[in-house]
């Protein structure tokens, strides 16, 4: 294990700061940039679309409880959605760990082939399948399932949001989970039987606590950008089931414009995200002091 | 030809073993996997307080025979006994046997306190008699000051003895042993073999142990079962082993071993002559297995062999020859004698004091006993 440390000391002396260069601008211009742009706006009055004079009175106004339902439900629906991903892709991650090495990689690229279709297309295939009178409506009722005149009314649910967040995110679920478990050492299961465990405690006491990492990657994966979709909510959801992310993108872009309580919406969500995240880290930290 | 395994009254060394019913018990245990047989109607039986070696080269079935006793494979037939219970279907956490991993198997997220544990906490044992346990296991293996420790902050040698104390601390019937010290350098794992072998006579406790490491087996074992292609092709104590082995594979894997063929040509008294490639080699025969006109396999160990410059008398058996290879081995000398076209003996010799160096190419008489040389009694 020395020998490991020694080696790469010794291929780490060869460090040259110029590689750095193109992703430093990249992240100056395109990340930081805007950005600052963004916080400098949450602190103009709103105008036409903005005037030029500083307040804080935007982060105030985002305590509407208006805003705060939409937020505890954009909460809500993300963390559902991270659940089911989880449930999910748990014990998909386990199966495809579990395959002959050869198997691994096809199964692995067959997990890739959402990412290469558009998601927007996906999510208006969605859409086809579960409105009413859709393909899962007639074929239900073409096998007898449910009534002529029923209407199952599956689309513009909280369950259709979940279930649109869950298609998009999935893949960002299942990796981080397949490369935790693709590391675990399986002898360690045998190990834990050997000494009195059932399979299952084998499991939460040993697999679940070593796979934590992946276990939080992909939480973090699907938890933070489902927290700021708009799409699925707009088009999987209706009116009624907003969430954070349409507000964002209806003050930019929809009458009444108001881009600085959008800028501090999206901040402050930006601030959360970073703080939990952050404290997490901090947490874990602390409670495994690994090395 | 089937082997049983099982253990005698009286031991190599003297001890008696108590003719209690045995802890481990295999009876014509097969495994087949897809169209390769690993182990092949093997019977075997370990002793309370009994160290037992299966010792074999990779893919003998070893390791195989050991995780059918732990219960992570179920054998294809035949029958598992643990404690005379029959344990076929049974899976590893009802079993009352432990293993000591290959590399050890550490729980890498908790620490060593918790890793001996673990098995206490799964019999549900209250915690401050899991406490005191850990704390007797630790004790047993010299790890109380790295308690808190996790497997990575800790060498080879104490992450061994951490995946010791934690197979040690449930008490099981018997400690199943793969390759324990195969990670570990050689001085290591030397200290290591005797701290082990201590262990488990203060604890009287079975251990089977699989290892490919001949002098491992040898050093540690009561009894060392010899094992080729999922077969036992021998088992007793060490010295009947290495002295009396039964077929040519046991001679040559356990220690160096010259093989001399030949007809016998004669008969004595308790003994036969052998015309061989070197000469005439007369072998004590008290079975009375050769008879005359018929091919035999021989075997002599290097060390039985004495080099000496004139035709000095008083030995059974005088080959006359060549040196024509001298390796220095550091507490010994190793030679290669030529004592007939199709025949070099190998000779193995203390480098005592007083002892004339033979040099390359010097004429030497190879001089041994008629009951030095063994007659095997298999092919």
């Amino acid at each position: 294990m020395n020998g490991t440390q020694e080696e790469l000391t010794g291929a780490s002396r060869f460090r040259p700061g110029w590689l750095l260069l193109p992703a430093s601008v990249w992240w100056m211009v395109f990340f930081v940039m805007p950005l600052g742009i963004l916080a400098a706006i949450s602190f103009l009055r709103p105008g036409s679309p903005v005037e030029w004079s500083l307040t804080a009175g935007n982060y105030g106004r985002l305590l509407d409880p208006l805003l705060l339902k939409v937020f505890l439900r954009s909460l809500v629906m993300a963390a559902a959605a991270t659940a089911v991903c989880l449930a999910i892709g748990y014990p998909m991650a386990y199966f495809m760990a579990r395959q002959p090495p050869r198997l691994q990689k096809l199964l692995y690229f067959l997990t890739l082939i959402p990412l290469w279709a558009n998601s927007l297309a996906l999510t208006y295939a969605w859409m086809v399948l579960l409105r009413s009178d859709g393909v899962l409506e007639r074929g239900l009722r073409w096998a007898g399932a449910i009534g002529p005149a029923d209407d199952l009314r599956l689309l513009y649910t909280p369950a259709s949001v979940v279930l649109g967040l869950v298609y998009w995110y999935l893949p960002f679920m299942v990796y981080p989970l397949y490369a935790s478990l693709e590391k675990f050492d399986w002898r360690l299961l045998d190990a834990a039987m050997d000494l009195g465990a059932t399979r299952w405690t084998a499991l939460h006491r040993v697999m679940l606590p070593l796979t934590m990492p992946g276990i939080i990657g992909g939480c973090l994966l699907v938890f933070i950008p489902a927290l700021g979709n708009f799409v699925v909510p707009q088009l999987m959801g209706g009116a009624k089931q907003a969430l954070i992310g349409n507000v964002i993108q209806e003050r930019f872009l929809s009458q009444p414009q108001d881009w600085p309580l959008g800028s501090a919406l999206a901040m402050t969500m930006m601030v959360l995200v970073t703080a939990a995240v952050w404290a997490y880290f901090r947490y874990a930290r602390e409670e495994h002091a690994l090395g | 030809m089937a082997t049983v395994c099982s253990s005698r009254a009286d031991q190599g060394d003297g001890r008696q073993v108590s003719s209690t019913a045995p802890v481990v018990e295999l009876r014509k245990v097969s495994k087949t996997l897809g169209e390769h047989r690993v182990l092949d109607r093997m019977d075997l039986e370990v002793h309370p307080g009994e160290f037992v070696s299966l010792l074999g080269p990779s893919g003998c079935g070893k390791t195989t025979s050991l995780r059918l006793i732990a219960g992570f494979d179920h054998p294809t037939s035949g029958d598992v006994y643990i404690h005379g219970h029959l344990v076929n279907g049974s899976p590893p956490y009802r079993r009352d046997v432990n293993m000591v991993f290959q590399s050890y198997a550490l729980f890498p997220h908790l620490t060593v306190r918790a890793n001996v544990s673990f098995g206490l906490e799964m019999q549900r044992l209250l915690r401050p008699e899991i406490e005191s346990r850990v704390d007797e296991a630790l004790g047993m293996v010299r790890m109380e000051g790295l308690s808190e420790r996790y497997p990575h902050q800790l060498s080879g040698g104490q992450q061994q003895r951490a995946a010791l104390a934690r197979a040690l601390v449930t008490r099981p019937a018997v400690l199943l042993l793969d390759e324990p010290l195969g990670a570990l350098d050689l001085r290591l794992r030397q200290e290591m073999q005797g701290e082990l072998k201590k262990l488990q006579r203060r604890l009287g406790l079975a251990f089977l142990y699989v290892t490919h490491d001949q002098e491992e087996a040898l050093t540690m074992s009561d009894r060392v079962a010899v094992m080729q292609g999922g077969r036992i092709l021998q088992c007793g104590t060490p010295a009947e082993v290495y002295e009396k082995p039964r077929t040519r594979f046991v001679a040559e894997f356990v220690g160096e071993a010259n093989i001399l063929s030949g007809r016998v040509i004669g008969l004595g008294e308790g003994s036969a002559s052998v015309g061989t490639a070197g000469g005439v080699v007369r072998v004590s025969d008290a079975g009375g297995t050769a008879q005359t006109g018929r091919e035999v396999t021989m075997v002599l160990r290097p060390e039985k062999v004495v080099l000496s410059e004139a035709s000095a008398s008083g030995h059974d058996n005088r080959l006359s020859g060549l040196v024509e290879e001298v390796t220095y081995l550091g507490n010994g000398t190793r030679y290669r004698v030529r004592v007939g076209d199709r025949l070099a003996l190998t000779v193995r010799r203390q480098n005592a004091p007083h002892e004339r160096a033979v040099g390359l190419g010097e004429k030497v008489f190879a001089c041994f006993p008629a009951d030095t040389v063994h007659l095997l009694t298999e092919e």
